[in-house]
């Protein structure tokens, strides 16, 4: 398996690290890390991205769909992101509109802190 | 280390190397290995560090959607990625034998493939139409040879 995926709690939200490569055939095993997060009830989630080689339209998806979920729960999904050639996979298909996407975890915590109470 | 090997070019000209061909049985675990193979080739024939990182995604997408329209389809044929590189191109050729019972990818596959490489093209395959996912990159050229 190339994907990582932990988590961690940090300052009242979810932290899910993610590294190595998000594609076809690894992307189910994050969809189902994150729907089982948000079925634990964590409902605010920052994504740390940083350590993520590769990420592909699957991968995409999969984020979109963990976004869907928690907002069903008035939950929220931050990303952290510095990474040009990721940061270039969000450009591409608008989904820097989409996701707030900070420089890192601190910040995405804070941005996510200060929407709403936890 | 021994020097590269001399190709004949023409003038200003990246030597014409022959086509790499895979074929894989489609399934999602292989479309990294088929990621593995045009990564390689697009560095071989000189494409920037921000180029291959484009053939990496864009075949990688190719593949993906072959092998989704294959599974979606019940198609056993092999998937056949197809890479050329001459003429002062790069070209990956992605065919599945999926025909109109091969359920289409999502169009974000599409925006990346659009957005990463030169030119794109779906056109038919053996299995019918859609099967095959055309891409190509330009190539540098290279003044001091």
């Amino acid at each position: 398996m190339d994907l990582s995926v932990t988590s961690r709690e940090q300052g009242g939200r979810t932290v899910v690290e993610v590294g190595g490569e998000i594609d076809v055939y690894t992307a189910p095993v994050l969809r189902e890390r994150l729907n089982d997060l948000v079925g634990e009830g964590r409902h605010h989630l920052v994504v740390d991205m940083e350590k993520v080689d590769f990420l592909d339209s699957t991968g995409l998806g999969v984020l979109v769909g963990g976004l869907k979920r928690v907002r069903s729960h008035d939950g929220s999904l931050h990303l952290v992101c510095t990474q040009e050639k990721i940061l270039k996979v969000f450009r591409i298909t608008g989904l820097t509109k989409v996701f707030p996407i900070h420089s890192t975890v601190d910040d995405a915590v804070a941005a996510s802190s200060g929407e709403s109470a936890s | 280390m021994a020097p590269p090997s001399q190709h004949p070019a023409g003038p200003g000209a990246p030597a014409a190397l022959g086509p790499v061909v895979l074929r894989f049985t489609a399934l999602p675990e292989h479309v990294r290995t088929a990621r593995l193979v045009a990564t390689s080739l697009s560095r071989r024939v000189g494409l920037d560090t921000t180029d291959v990182e484009g053939v990496r995604l864009a075949v990688g997408e190719a593949c993906g959607r072959a092998v989704q329209r294959s599974e979606s389809a019940g198609a056993s044929d092999l998937v056949e990625m197809v890479l050329t590189a001459a003429s002062g191109v790069l070209v990956v050729e992605v065919v599945d034998g999926a025909g109109d019972d091969g359920v289409e990818s999502e169009e974000v596959a599409m925006l990346l493939m659009e957005g990463l490489a030169d030119e794109v093209s779906v056109t038919a395959g053996p299995g019918g139409p859609g099967g095959t996912t055309r891409l190509t990159w330009g190539l540098p050229t290279d003044p001091a040879s």
